[in-house]
């Protein structure tokens, strides 16, 4: 038999049964819900089924959340209402919006200790691949597959090929795991890696927190892989150990044990080898409507003349959109606001990595913070990083997804330009006409700072970053 | 889930790469129940563009869309998969499709057929702004259009 990767590992450990075409029925060990589950809900309601695991489903209210009273509009709220009346009747455990428990959904399943290494995860969400990053096997599904699971608790699924995206090196100082992740999206397209699940290797993704690995894990279904994963290790152990749902006394040992087997053999062949070297990559910002428009902010805006056909066009296309002209440099592009929140980076090593940036210092521009969940929301009150946000005159707003998808009432107006910590410039996907601009949080801090596109390096010069 | 295996009706081209989700449908339209149908909402933001009229005026009445390479990418939103099928798309072909786009398209009778980036690049300059008569047949495998004939 060949050597098994991480990947087959965990698939193998669900398959209950499989078609001859090799569509395996998988069993989901955690579903989770948001209001955006309603269409699901609508189907099970349409063939009178019940959820069949109420136990190992939970919901959450995010994606309309309102993050400061005068933004919640009625729409919002119903759709909230909706989750709530559809979850009590089918007895699923919801948190609401006045539950301390509240948050984006990828970032409370890790939290609450509910996203554990080994598990099968599914959401009605593509950034569902974030719970890979503690060696669980999490994917998004459609509202159809989400009817599914909430009345089988499984899912019929096609076993994605193999990839391996090794980042080997050293992260510089002020640099992160979102630039380590839009490095490789750029490097091989928005669809480079579509059909794949993707296995992160190497120093520089062992060197990672959690978190850290969670914005990487985050970003892969932006370049089309709808899995992304990382082998438990100890930072694993010490991330989960101890968290509300995690195992705990005889049964944290015997977790240990099979936890620790959950690594791709070493001769383990993968379809498709990757490799980046971390000490390479800059600090990167997004200049177009696509993540893979993603470049060094050191750098100019592309010239679609240097290009060919489709591309060319779509290059002029996307810099016509975003109101940029080409050959100019990254930095001297003004920003309206800034916005630092979205699954992708808004825990609370985020907030540390933006405070550190703007502690001290005053926001040329308006910007919203909407930290991941409320757990996170206090406990950066209590380290007085929402102090340093608001000094530096930031809005410091509730927990949700917010202006990641301007689903709440809070949005980018049209044809303003936000720098924003979240994971999709594509067209209108902050507001109506919105120009979005993706990175890292210390880099929104910078430009929040001042006023434009900026280099984040030189602005924590002498200062301590964690 | 409305499953056929061959089907008749009209073609047309879009002639955009990486077409996601967003701009299949905006996220802020979404909280509308399926009854109300939503082929109103399909490609809502692009439709209401400066060139819009001479982009999207050809799509009315066609059933089969054929456009560039990874459409779809982005987000699960089944929704998306909605507005194409209520505005009376039944089969999409291009080059390659987002992952979870493609199942919750088979998921709800839409094919999302792959063909090579070139055949569709020959489709989409045929085609231009009209739509022509087009036949999908999923027993041989066989698309036709333009007097072509795509495996
Ligand atoms: S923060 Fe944004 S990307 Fe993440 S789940 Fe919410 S809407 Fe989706």
């Amino acid at each position: 038999m060949s050597a098994l990767t991480l990947l087959d590992r965990l698939w193998d450990a669900h398959v209950i049964t499989q078609r001859e075409d090799g569509t395996a029925l998988l069993w989901v060990d955690r579903h989770l819900v948001h209001e955006g589950s309603h269409h699901a809900f609508a189907k099970l309601d349409a063939r009178q089924a019940q959820v069949a695991e109420p136990a190992l489903t939970l919901a959450v209210a995010d994606h309309y959340a309102p993050t400061r009273e005068r933004t919640a509009t009625p729409q919002s709220l119903t759709m909230v209402d909706r989750l709530l009346e559809n979850t009590r009747r089918h007895g699923v455990r919801c948190y609401g919006l006045d539950d301390p428990r509240q948050g984006i959904v990828h970032v409370i399943g890790p939290e609450q200790g509910l996203s554990l290494p080994g598990l099968l995860i599914t959401c009605g969400d593509s950034h569902t691949s974030t719970h890979g990053a503690l060696g669980a096997l999490a994917f998004g599904v459609g509202a159809t597959e989400v009817a599914h699971v909430l009345a089988t608790q499984t899912i019929w699924q096609k076993k994605p090929k193999s990839m391996r995206i090794e980042i080997t090196g050293k992260l510089g100082p002020g640099v992160s795991a979102k630039d380590m992740a839009l490095a490789w999206i750029a490097k091989l397209g928005a669809g480079g890696a579509r059909g794949h699940a993707i296995e992160y290797t190497g120093g520089a993704v062992e060197a990672l927190s959690i978190e850290g690995r969670m914005t990487l894990c985050n970003l892969s279904i932006e370049g089309g892989a709808r899995f992304g994963m990382i082998a438990p290790d100890q930072t694993t152990f010490d991330y989960v150990v101890g968290r509300t749902y995690a195992p705990s006394g005889e049964s944290w040992s015997r977790a240990l044990d099979a936890w620790g087997a959950l690594q791709s053999e070493p001769d383990a062949a993968f379809d498709r080898l990757e490799t980046l070297d971390a000490s390479e990559i800059a600090p990167i910002v997004t200049w177009g409507t696509s993540p893979e428009d993603a470049l060094p902010v050191t750098s100019t805006t592309p010239d679609p003349t240097n290009a060919d056909g489709v591309e060319a066009e779509r290059i002029r296309a996307a810099l016509d959109y975003m109101g940029l002209t080409p050959g100019r440099p990254l930095t001297d592009i003004a920003v309206d606001q800034v916005f630092i929140g979205s699954c992708t980076n808004a825990r609370i090593e985020d907030l540390r990595a933006a405070a550190a940036v703007l502690a001290g210092r005053h926001a040329k521009v308006p910007g919203l913070v909407s930290p991941g969940s409320q757990p996170v929301k206090a406990q950066a009150e209590a380290e007085g990083l929402a102090d340093i946000f608001r000094t530096a005159g930031l809005d410091w707003v509730g927990a949700g997804c917010s202006m990641c998808v301007a689903m709440n009432g809070d949005q980018v107006d049209p044809g303003k330009r936000c720098a924003s910590t979240t994971n999709r410039n594509f067209r209108g996907r902050q507001g109506p006409r919105a120009r979005t601009h993706l990175m890292s949080p210390a880099m929104a801090a910078a430009a929040a700072v001042t006023g434009h596109l900026t280099d984040v390096r030189p602005l924590l010069e002498g200062r301590v970053v964690e | 889930m409305s499953g056929w295996t061959h089907h008749r009706g009209r073609a047309a081209a879009l002639d955009l790469e990486n077409v996601d989700t967003d701009q299949i449908i905006p996220a802020r339209l979404m909280s509308t129940p399926r009854s109300q149908g939503y082929g109103g909402l399909l490609f809502h933001d692009l439709r209401r563009g400066e060139e819009a009229q001479d982009l999207f005026a050809h799509l009315k009445g066609a059933s089969v869309l054929i456009a560039g390479q990874n459409f779809g990418c982005g987000s699960s939103r089944e929704a998306a998969v909605y507005a194409l099928l209520d505005f009376g798309f039944r089969a999409i072909i291009a080059p390659s499709f987002g992952d979870i786009f493609a199942s919750n398209a088979v998921n709800n009778g839409v094919l999302p057929a792959v063909v090579d980036a070139g055949l569709v690049a020959d489709l989409i300059s045929d085609l231009d702004d009209q739509a022509e008569l087009a036949e999908v047949d999923l027993a041989t495998s066989r698309l036709t259009v333009c007097g072509r004939e795509i495996p």
